[in-house]
């Protein structure tokens, strides 16, 4: 496996372009739908949710130091672990999937209706794929270099909205049954909050000092930025369009107009969301492919990361046939089907490793009570 | 293997050529800017108008031969085959990106712009910030009319609306197609501007009409606005009710009101910008009341008397001015409540209480409107005392 | 040994691939998510 120290600014934008990359332009308008003017809050509760998630994560993680979540299933569970690492290589394949088909139903309803969505699909897993076979750090490096040009660009245009901003528009605040809202719109944590349990994999590539922190920091960052762009979104484009707009961030930065000649903004925010896409693509498939590469003793990333494009191409076509699927299955299964990766597998692995070696302790003990001292050893 | 590589680079080179399923050819472009849609009763039946532009005319425009753009229409049973079928006459690719209005005819308005609403909504390429017209005269005549000065007449109707609603508040500048939508579901008003034809004269069918130096033989006048509720029209109100509706909402910058302050003294107070509004729900003696104060900062625009300008004529004129539109004020509210109309927006404060009570459907009909104007002459234009004369 | 292993692995995968591209091509994708669906509905 390659050898990497990302910095501590490179990991938290790995962290944060993972979570926050392509849920700020999914999630608001289902958001808003469900929590009407308080949709703004469902977000910090799904990021609270996200952050108690990733403590359970670290928690496995520090048990393992230095090793990665297959490793981590393999050692801990033995045999069957290789069933639950093999769980989260599809979880990954799946993330990769998504993501790329998110590119392609965009690309298609709003920009390029004639182009097929698998060229789309296909020429950005082209890229990734050279991405992952260059390494980490290439990676991160990209992150490092479009992040700063992404989210500055979201911020002009976030000022630019400032003229068609209507406070009326977000009252009352708290008025409605938020905690009701919220298990309505559950699949929030699954995605974006699950999704950070990618970085899993790259553990061993963290910052030696802090690397859990600045972990915690993009998740809670997410939930902040999140929680920002909804109640953007509300205050500018009201409740009633954006809760029927399949993309209203979209809609809202198109209908800008600055100075009346100035209009059709929206290629930036076409251009920050390729961006995204593309980061979030990249780890996830680089992810997946060391994953597989870890789980069969394979050291060359190439001759995986080819073979699985192939399969990521064929599968964001078939995950779903239009958008309405997709939002069905948020609606119904999305959260209990995260949360197994998010929740129960970690769970149970933390399980099994305590179990496992307080068995340990007390085999390795001929006398049974004299833990203190081989503990002192340890 | 260096030419292996040079064939691979080659061969990704050409995935780049994917861009070719969504080219345009802007020779192939037929650019819509503006529509028109009808709807006929009795044959059940929309017709679309398209204003497409012929570059060739804006470009010669000083030969003026060529006309500046053609109007096609077509006449469906539902509203997208009047978009699809469009394709039998255009020899051109319909590009609706650029639409810079929307006209449609009051009847189809008083039909409901629902469904319409709903079409442009979901296409991808139709923006939403444009402005709806509604007209009450021929549609196909209005769609048939060259205007002078701008010779787009969409672009001339847009920038007519935009300045109305900026300045004297004639018709309000949530006008757009985004403002409908977003009625469609809190139920509050949308204002329409109202578009009618200049009687007498030829309207300018073809650009001989152009030569003509009265700019107002056949063109468009704004005459009011529509009201529409949940994309259908309700009513209607003439040019001065709607200023001063707008006004009392706080919409529009100019505001002209003449007022007798004293026997045949007459003066012409204009507000200078935009007056701050403060609306209030309270309970007054168990009964909802809506307090909606008006603070406006005015300049004499004109003035008949031959008086000299003390601070205490000022405060009459200032006292008058408050008296008279207060009145006004009271008479549209009373109208409003006759015909059932939410003119002043109370839905939208009801909907920001907290208590249940206050969100009950139709209970905003039970709250009482109480207007309050206060105003103050901070300019008097560039005459302290007017000229006497003989 | 570990490379004959690799070489399995790496089949596997264009099988995989290969397979859910057949599927679309037959006109019948293979939509992993409708087996996701059904095992929830069991429980």
């Amino acid at each position: 496996m390659e050898q990497a120290i990302l910095s501590r600014w490179q990991f938290f934008l790995l962290t944060f372009n993972v979570t926050f990359g392509t849920a700020f332009f999914i999630r608001p308008g289902g958001l808003i739908a469900i929590g009407k003017q308080d949709a703004w809050v469902l977000p910090l509760i799904g990021g609270v949710a996200g952050l108690l998630m990733a403590l359970l994560w670290l928690g496995l993680a520090s048990l393992y130091p230095q090793k990665n979540i297959i490793e981590i299933c393999r050692e801990s569970a033995g045999k069957a672990g290789i069933f639950f690492a093999l769980l989260y290589i599809w979880y990954f394949i799946e993330i990769a999937s998504w993501v790329t088909r998110n590119l392609g139903d965009f690309m298609q309803v709003v920009l390029m209706p004639k182009t097929p969505k698998s060229v789309f699909h296909m020429m950005f897993l082209l890229v990734a794929a050279y991405a992952v076979i260059k390494g980490i750090n290439a990676i991160s490096r990209l992150s490092e270099f479009l992040s700063p040009i992404m989210y500055s660009v979201f911020l002009f245009v976030g000022v630019v909205l400032i003229r068609d901003w209507d406070t009326d528009k977000v009252k009352p605040i708290l008025d409605t049954e938020i905690w009701q809202s919220f298990w309505n719109s559950n699949s929030i944590i699954g995605f974006p909050f699950v999704e950070p349990i990618l970085l899993l994999m790259l553990f061993s590539y963290a910052p030696n000092k802090g690397g859990k922190r600045i972990f915690l920091l993009g998740i809670g960052l997410t939930a902040l930025a999140l929680s920002l762009v909804v109640f953007i979104t509300v205050g500018t484009i009201g409740i009633t369009r954006a809760s029927h707009l399949i993309y209203p961030i979209f809609t809202m930065i198109q209908e800008v107009q600055l100075a009346s000649f100035i209009e059709h903004m929206e290629a930036t925010i076409i251009i920050i969301w390729l961006f995204s896409i593309f980061i979030k693509l990249a780890i996830a498939l680089y992810c997946a492919t060391i994953a597989i590469c870890h789980l069969s003793g394979i050291p060359n990333r190439t001759g995986i990361v080819i073979p699985l494009s192939i399969l990521v191409a064929g599968l964001a076509l078939t995950i779903h046939t239009n958008v309405i699927e997709t939002m069905d299955w948020d609606k119904n299964y999305s959260f209990w089907y995260h949360i197994v990766f998010g929740i129960y597998i970690p769970a149970f692995l933390l399980l099994i490793t305590f179990v496992k070696r307080r068995f340990k302790k007390n085999n390795g003990l001929p006398h049974g009570k004299l833990g203190g001292g081989i503990r002192n050893e340890k | 293997m260096r030419h292996t590589k040079l064939l691979l680079i080659l061969m990704l080179s050409f995935s780049l050529l994917t861009g070719c399923w969504d080219k345009v050819e802007i020779n192939q472009l037929a650019i819509v800017t503006m529509v028109g849609m009808d709807y006929d009763h009795a044959s059940n039946r929309y017709t679309a108008f398209y204003q497409v532009i012929n570059p060739k005319g804006l470009a010669s425009n000083k030969g003026g031969t060529a006309a500046p753009l053609y109007t096609y229409h077509i006449k469906r049973k539902d509203i997208a085959s009047t978009h699809l079928e469009a394709f039998d006459i255009l020899p051109r690719v319909l590009f609706p990106d650029h639409i810079q209005g929307i006209m449609v005819s009051q009847r189809l308005a008083e039909k409901g712009l629902k469904d319409f609403i709903n079409f442009i909504e979901r296409q991808p390429n139709r923006r939403s910030n444009i402005p709806v017209l509604v007209t009450s005269d021929s549609l196909e005549q209005a769609m048939k009319t060259y205007t002078p000065l701008e010779s787009i007449p969409g672009v001339d109707l847009r920038s007519l609306i935009k300045m109305q609603s900026k300045q004297s508040g004639k018709v309000s500048e949530k006008n757009q197609v985004l403002d409908l939508s977003e009625s469609m579901e809190t139920g509050s008003l949308v204002f329409l501007p109202m578009i009618r034809l200049i009687p007498g004269g030829n309207l300018r069918g073809n650009m001989e009409g152009l030569n003509d130096i009265d700019a107002n033989q056949g063109n468009f006048r704004l005459d009011g606005t529509v009201l529409m509720k949940y994309g259908k029209m309700v009513g209607m109100l003439n040019g001065k009710d709607s200023a001063l509706l707008h006004f009392a909402k706080g919409q529009s910058t100019e505001f002209f009101k003449a007022v007798h302050y004293d026997e045949n003294k007459k003066v012409v107070l204009k507000s200078m910008i935009k007056p701050r509004i403060h609306k209030e729900l309270v309970m007054e003696e168990n009964k909802p009341v809506m307090k909606l104060r008006v603070n406006a900062a005015l300049q004499i625009y004109d003035s008949n008397a031959n008086v000299v300008l003390t601070q205490s004529t000022l405060k009459k004129m200032q006292k008058a001015f408050d008296r008279e539109v207060q009145q006004n004020l009271d008479e549209l509210v009373d109208k409003s409540k006759r015909k059932g109309w939410d003119l002043f927006d109370i839905q939208g404060q009801l909907k920001m209480k907290r208590e249940d009570n206050w969100k009950k459907g139709g209970y905003w009909r039970k709250v009482q409107v109480r207007t309050e104007v206060n105003s103050a002459i901070r300019n008097v234009g560039n005459l302290t005392n007017p000229y006497k004369g003989g | 040994m570990k490379n004959k292993k690799g070489t399995e692995v790496i089949l596997f995968l264009y099988a995989l691939g290969i397979s859910v591209w057949l599927s679309i091509f037959l006109g019948k994708p293979l939509n992993p998510h409708h087996l996701i669906e059904w095992m929830f509905k069991q429980f």
